[in-house]
């Protein structure tokens, strides 16, 4: 089942890290909701990708190339957005980076700061660069993108800096809901599991192998599916509700969408 | 169907499918038994107090939906029996298990509470959400895999500053952690067991709370703006929750299983 053609038309959206992964299933779901969208990654070619094939699909997607840790970038796209369309009613926050996984005595400062300045940061200058515009419009929903990793896993030995900023995105997500609900803009933030993505890949791992205490999982990690990860696009659905009038009266939460995976492994 | 629900939800996305909803008879569950209704879902409407479910199921059967009176109460293990067998004779299989039924008891400092008043209020909350699932657990088996909705609260939860209400937020607090044992444990047969927390909601369940020596304890903090900051103070409406009840319940959510999801306008974010 997907969410009716119309269901969010009239609204726009911006999304970063659009350009490939859930924050490219949310800009199709978001699309063929009915929403104008705009799709923000730091990879140009990746951004005009994902909205030419929304264009191509009779939905309306703008590309816009933004890299999250520069606030002129982020001004300038939300600019783009309001010369465009005039307002803005759904942000996500989606931008993410694995990072480097090492052992926490061997991670370098700067390592460290790319994965908070990515994940945490960049969530922080993407609300702060969009919530004037949100404001302007009369509210708006805002989903970050977290995960389990950090707020309910711990067991990914090596994944400290990400872990770290995953944690801190739902404490930023809690606070900016209680600020920015008397302006009636909604701020929930999702903790996906395990999903298919290239984002694991892109994971740069170092004397790792050894970190990790034994845990051996004798019918899958993932309860729900057997141990198959979910896709992208179920999660996408999540966005979707939560970007929607249908949870006009939800702030603050934070959501699991991993199949059961975070309660069965610690 | 309300406005905003009929923009967005599709009236066949719940076709073919059977579901409870114990407490149905007023409120939250009222409000979700005719969302899932007009959405094409089979529904058994179980409550304690018939004018209520009389009320719902006629209301429901007057637009053209499906529903069926189920008389039982949730601390009564016999007729929730008798009730789940009611639903398989008729419609043969269950998908949706709305686990809503709930009381407010007695709100009162703890060495006021007798032993028995807590008692009733763990036995609706806590153990009739045990008793609900444990009889719904092997037909929804049989239909394959399923939803279902626990309505725990943010009292008890993330909230804890309602003075008194020791025994009600207990309960509340078991449900959650009911629902992330029973989401991990029916898993494997694609039983997927989510726990909704709404702050303060319209319904007669407020009225209906018992009181005794409140005025013996502290204070409660006091907000001169409200306490439910996205509403200037307004309670959220129990359509609102049948919308989050309706995405557990579709298989939008097919992904879902063992989060709890706060439905409070970000009250929880600011009463303590």
């Amino acid at each position: 089942m997907n969410p009716p053609v119309d269901s969010l038309s009239g609204k726009v959206a911006l999304i970063t890290g659009a350009g490939s992964g859930l924050g490219e299933a949310a800009a199709r779901v978001l699309a063929g909701s009915g929403a104008r969208v705009a799709v923000v990654d730091r990879s140009a070619a990746e951004a005009v990708r994902v909205a030419e094939a929304i264009n191509g699909n009779g939905g309306v997607a703008m590309a816009l190339t933004a890299d999250v840790t520069k606030p002129d970038e982020l001004a300038a796209a939300v600019a783009e957005v309001e010369r465009h369309w005039q307002r803005l009613d759904i942000v996500c926050a989606n931008a993410g980076i694995n990072g480097t996984w090492a052992p926490v005595d061997e991670l370098t400062p700067e390592e460290w700061d790319e994965t908070l300045g990515v994940n945490l940061k960049g969530t922080f200058l993407t609300v702060r660069a969009c919530t004037p515009l949100l404001k302007r419009g009369g509210g708006g929903s805002i989903i970050i993108t977290s995960s389990g990793v950090g707020s309910r896993m711990f067991t990914q030995s090596g994944a400290s800096a990400y872990a770290a900023s995953k944690a801190a995105q739902v404490a930023f997500g809690h606070m900016t809901a209680l600020e920015l609900a008397k302006h009636k803009i909604r701020v929930n933030t999702i903790c996906p599991g395990a999903f298919r993505s290239n984002i694991m890949s892109a994971t740069r791992h170092r004397n790792t192998r050894d970190l990790r205490l034994p845990v051996t999982f004798p019918e899958g990690n993932v309860p729900l599916t057997g141990g198959r990860s979910g896709s992208a696009e179920q999660i996408a659905r999540l966005i979707w509700y939560l970007a929607s009038d249908l949870s006009d009266h939800i702030s603050g939460t934070e959501i699991y969408i991993d199949g059961g995976q975070s309660l069965l492994m610690g | 169907m309300h406005p905003t629900a009929a923009r967005h939800i599709p009236a066949d996305s719940l076709q073919g499918k059977v579901a409870l909803i114990t407490g149905g008879g007023s409120g939250m569950g009222q409000a979700a038994a005719m969302l899932l209704a007009q959405c094409g879902a089979r529904v058994g409407v179980l409550d304690c107090d018939s004018a209520g479910m009389t009320q719902t199921v006629t209301a429901i059967t007057a637009t053209g939906g499906q529903a069926m009176e189920l008389p039982a109460d949730v601390s009564d293990p016999a007729s929730l029996t008798a009730a789940l067998e009611q639903l398989e004779q008729a419609w043969g299989r269950l998908d949706i298990v709305f686990a809503n039924a709930g009381t407010n008891g007695l709100w009162a400092p703890v060495e006021d509470i007798m032993p028995e008043e807590w008692d009733l209020t763990q036995n609706v909350n806590l153990r009739g959400t045990f008793l609900t699932v444990r009889t719904s657990i092997p037909l929804l088996k049989r239909s394959g895999g399923g939803s279902v909705i626990i309505n725990a609260s943010g009292t008890g939860t993330r909230m804890f500053s309602a003075f008194g209400s020791s025994a009600y937020a207990t309960s509340k607090a078991g449900q959650l952690a009911f629902g992330r044992i029973t989401a991990l444990e029916m898993a494997r047969h694609r039983i997927r067991v989510n726990t909704i927390c709404p702050g303060s909601i319209a319904t007669a369940l407020n009225q209906k709370t018992r009181t005794r020596n409140l005025d013996t304890l502290p204070k409660s903090p006091q907000y001169p703006e409200g306490s439910i900051p996205l509403t200037n103070g307004q309670n959220g409406k129990p359509e609102q929750v049948a919308h989050l009840v309706w995405f557990l319940a579709s298989d939008l959510s097919d992904y879902i299983t063992g989060t709890e999801i706060y439905i409070d306008g970000a009250q929880s974010q600011l009463m303590g």
